[in-house]
């Protein structure tokens, strides 16, 4: 028996369909249709991860959460058709792990259910465990002398170019590199004709490595008209 | 502390000047006059708590004792002073009571200690001994008198002898009795000059062997039926020059007092002076003047009746308008001509609070016939006045005619002053109302004029006209606002849907035992699902965009190196499509401030269009460069379809193929206008021919681009 996820959405159907994606990941679901409910279920010991929609009648999705924070520390998705970055922000201030924006793309919802439940089952508190010497980034753990890259607690392979870049940014959390300097860094060359084409093959090779959904990157991203960095979570 | 007591203290600290002021000038003056014609010991010895410490008493003593023994020459009754009840006194001669208010016993009782009586003044011979309170009391001092300082006017001084001390009367006795006053106590001085003895000489001379007595009561009492008391009165006048001396002194000292109170509170006195000195500012300075002359013309001719208390009233009245004034020319110092009547006039005449060049050339071609009526009107009265005066000598009788005349020019003259008012009050109303439509053109609202004015219903109808613009522009931005917030929550309703529309189509991919044709369909279900996602989004950032209610994160970039990153990001899709990218781009920074995340959306857009509508095959051309102070960026390319004319590409949903059959959802184009207006730039879309251009121009940035940290 997999892990046990409660999905709570207003949209009957969509509950339907996140629980049969998830089944057939192998997850139990519990099923809830209002806040009222979700919190009535969240409470049982079995829930291992909330799938929460903001908007629903009784009690919306951001008051259940702050209830739900009260009691239990587990990990919830926020799931909401409210896209803009105010609303993110909102979401993730009020406790959430993680917020999906509608419509979400099913695989990339899948992936982000395994991913929070890897680090909250597997590695339990993410903080307690990393070794000494161990950079950890949200989801990202580097272990600097082995040049080794941990995501969700998996390794992940990287090729020695990119091993290099991964580097340069983990130690530099936040920092905007420009294509340039990343270039004579990492190829320790002076800069070449296409650098900025050279750079975003590898940066976008790596985000496929490590990102939820590569398209929409977390991780690595670009500052346009100024460089690239690895945002600090 | 709260303003209503701030005010009054500033009102009450100009009263106490006032008021400080006018008894410190009267009271003074007052005690000054008094000081010269009242005697100060006279002052000093009223304040003494025995009356017989009085230099009036020690004088009333002499005095009686004058009059005694001057009765001794003439037989006569000695004079209604010693009827006095308070004092005792009696005259012997050679031991036999001659004369005296002493009954029998009171003969006898007469001496040094007698009860009620503590002063006792005892005459023999040319010399007196006093006794106060039964003590002797020392009455010659050196034994020479002097005019100020001797306390005692008795006869027995070395330089004061009875005949000295009797003035006239001892005139008489010198010629009569040699001045020979006794055979055994002789003034030196008189003893010393040889007299003549006359015949009369013989006569026994009548102050020989002459013994009196005086004694005055420790307590006086008041008079008594017809006599008058002149100890009491000392008593009386003492009491009387007391109560003067301390109303004067108190009033004098309270002014002083309010004067210093005033002083100490200066600042609020201050603040009080110039907020009078405002007001009295506003009153014409010849009205001032004439106040003045009206008060000190009457005081001048009253000055006779110096003690009239109207005279006292006039006086303070001058005194605090003095104030005043002085108050006023110190606030308004340089400005009192301007708030005088001539200048008002002078302001009136030439259109002062009159603004605008209309209205000014108006008012002075209408002052120049003012002025010539004035002068006229002057003229005439002159002329009337004239014919009033010598209408007499003339010899017709009652002036009827230059009377009349002058009624009818008075009339004349009135009905001028209301005609230049009008006029004026119209002048004035016009500069108002350019006033008012030069705000309401600024898009202002201005209060149109009160409806007494004469042009009011011309200003309340541009006062409408304004309000209705203002509407009309507060009813565009309400619906305005209202299609954004439509949009927003249609995009979200959209997006409930779609995602069962994902969910299941997904679920569909998933099975395994499907017919292929049937997974097709699925497919083209879960792409077309997915344009509608992308759709859904761009309609709902178009909306905030066009709204303005886009969040910008403003930074400074290279517009050079963003394009770059942009082909780089978009590498795949350009190469898969199979077209050529020309792209030419300055090696050195092209700074430009903007929001990197939107600009990269103009770009990638306007790649997108390309890639979507350019001929298979065909260069695509990407070019940067700066003009000016802007930096200009072109993406060009040949489309494969025929390029409808007079079309704004830029427009909501609009594309060069009118089938909409292909990918795009007609929106790229706003967003990247949308986006380029937000970030301060401008995009322009021309076609000619087949070749299509699309021209984003963004102000360089002053600025130097954030030092990119290097090894």
């Amino acid at each position: 028996m997999g892990p046990c996820v409660l999905v709570v959405d207003d949209d009957r159907e969509i509950v339907q369909a996140i629980a049969l994606l998830l089944e057939k990941e192998g997850y139990q679901v519990l099923k809830a249709y209002n806040g009222l409910e979700a919190l009535e279920l969240a409470m049982g010991r079995s829930v291992q991860l909330i799938l929460l929609d903001v908007m629903m009648p009784k009690l919306d999705g951001l008051s259940a959460l702050m209830k739900i924070r009260e009691k239990r520390n587990l990990p919830v998705i926020v799931l909401s058709a409210k896209s803009e970055d105010s609303d993110k922000i909102l979401g993730l201030s009020m406790g959430a792990d993680d917020y999906v924006s509608k419509p979400y793309n099913p695989q990339e919802l899948v992936a982000r259910v395994r991913s929070q439940l890897r680090r909250y089952t597997l590695l339990g508190d993410v903080h307690a465990e990393h070794r000494e010497g161990e950079i950890v980034n949200g989801r990202l753990t580097y272990r600097p002398e082995a040049m080794e890259l941990l995501v969700d607690g998996e390794e992940v392979h990287l090729t020695a170019t990119e091993r290099k870049i991964m580097d340069l940014f983990i130690r530099n959390l936040g920092r905007v590199f420009p294509a340039e300097e990343i270039y004579r860094r990492v190829w320790e060359d002076e800069e070449a004709y296409a650098t900025e084409n050279t750079v975003m093959v590898h940066i976008r090779h790596i985000r496929e490595k490590i990102e939820l959904n590569p398209k929409e990157p977390e991780y690595l991203k670009v500052v346009w008209g100024i460089g690239y960095k690895m945002e600090k979570k | 502390m709260d303003t209503k007591w701030k005010k009054s203290k500033g009102v009450l600290s100009v009263l106490f000047l006032l008021v400080g002021l006018t008894l410190t000038v009267i009271f003074g003056g007052i005690a000054a006059l008094g000081a010269t014609s009242l005697d100060v010991r006279e002052i000093m010895d009223s304040f003494q708590s025995d009356y017989q410490n009085t230099q009036r008493f020690r004088s009333e003593m002499s005095h009686n004792l004058r009059t005694i023994l001057e009765a001794q020459v003439e037989t006569k009754e000695i004079s209604y002073p010693l009827r006095d009840p308070n004092l005792r006194w009696g005259v012997w001669k050679d031991g036999a009571f001659q004369e005296g208010n002493l009954t029998g016993i009171e003969r006898e009782l007469i001496t040094p200690n007698e009860e009620g009586y503590n002063f006792y003044l005892y005459y023999r011979n040319g010399t007196v001994t006093i006794w106060k309170d039964g003590e002797e009391v020392d009455v010659y001092g050196d034994g020479v008198y002097r005019d100020q300082w001797s306390q005692w006017n008795v006869p027995g001084y070395q330089n004061m002898d009875l005949i000295t001390f009797l003035g006239y009367a001892g005139d008489y006795a010198t010629a009569k009795w040699g001045g020979i006053i006794s055979g055994d106590v002789a003034t030196p001085q008189s003893s010393a000059a040889p007299v003549e003895t006359t015949p009369e000489a013989a006569e026994e001379n009548p102050w020989n062997g002459l013994t009196i007595r005086l004694a005055a009561a420790e307590v006086p009492i008041p008079f008594t039926g017809y006599t008058y008391s002149g100890i009491y009165g000392i008593l009386d006048s003492m009491q009387f020059t007391r109560q003067a001396v301390s109303i004067v002194g108190g009033c004098f000292l309270l002014g002083v007092a309010l004067l210093v109170w005033a002083i100490l509170w200066r600042r609020w006195l201050g603040l009080a002076l110039r907020a009078v000195g405002t007001v009295t500012g506003k009153i014409w300075l010849e009205l001032k003047v004439a106040v003045l002359v009206a008060l000190v013309f009457p005081l001048l001719l009253s000055i006779s009746y110096a003690s009239e208390p109207i005279f006292l009233a006039i006086a303070i009245a001058i005194c605090w308008l003095l104030v005043f004034y002085l108050n006023d020319l110190i606030c308004n110092r340089g400005k009192l001509f301007r708030s005088s009547f001539c200048g008002w006039l002078a302001g009136f005449l030439r259109g002062d609070g009159v603004d605008q060049p209309l209205q000014k050339k108006l008012l002075r071609s209408a002052v120049v016939a003012y002025v010539a009526a004035l002068v006229l009107a002057v003229g005439a009265a002159a002329a009337d006045g004239f014919l009033l005066l010598y209408w007499r000598d003339f010899g017709y009788g009652f002036p009827w005619v230059p009377v009349l005349i002058g009624v009818l020019g008075l009339l004349l003259l009135l009905l001028l002053y209301r005609h230049w008012k009008d006029e004026r009050t119209l002048i004035e109303d016009l500069s108002a109302l350019n006033a008012q439509v030069e705000e309401v053109r600024q898009g202002r609202r201005a209060p149109a004029l009160p409806p007494e004015r004469p042009l009011a219903p011309l200003s309340q109808a541009v006062e409408d006209i304004g309000g209705g613009l203002q509407r009309a522009v507060e009813e565009r931005t309400r619906s305005e606002r209202m299609k954004v917030e439509l949009i927003t929550n249609v995009s979200h309703d959209l997006k409930t849907p779609l995602t069962s529309i994902l969910s299941y189509a997904e679920l569909l991919r998933e099975e395994e035992d499907l017919p292929d044709h049937v997974r097709d369909y699925v497919q083209i279900l879960n792409d077309k699902a997915l344009r509608l996602k992308t759709m859904v989004q761009e309609v709902f950032d178009v909306s905030k965009a066009a709204s303005g209610n886009l969040t910008l994160n403003w930074k400074d970039l290279d517009l050079a190196k963003l394009i770059r990153q942009t082909l780089a990001d978009q590498a795949d899709p350009i190469a898969e499509s199979g077209l050529q990218f020309r792209v030419n781009l300055p090696e050195e920074p092209v700074p430009v401030r903007a929001d990197g995340d939107r600009l990269y959306r103009v770009f990638q857009n306007l790649i997108h269009n390309a890639l979507q509508y350019a001929l298979p095959g065909s260069r695509v051309y990407v070019d940067l460069n700066v003009a000016g102070d802007e930096a200009v960026a072109r993406v060009q390319n040949i489309s494969k379809e025929e390029l409808p004319r007079n079309i704004d590409f830029t427009e909501r949903f609009v594309r060069g193929d009118e089938s909409r059959t292909d990918g795009g959802s007609g929106l790229g184009l706003a967003i990247a206008l949308s986006f380029t207006q937000a970030c301060g730039g401008t995009l322009t879309v021309t076609t000619d021919a087949d070749l299509f251009t699309a021209r984003v121009a963004l102000p360089l940035s002053k600025a130097p681009l954030p030092e990119t940290p290097k090894e």
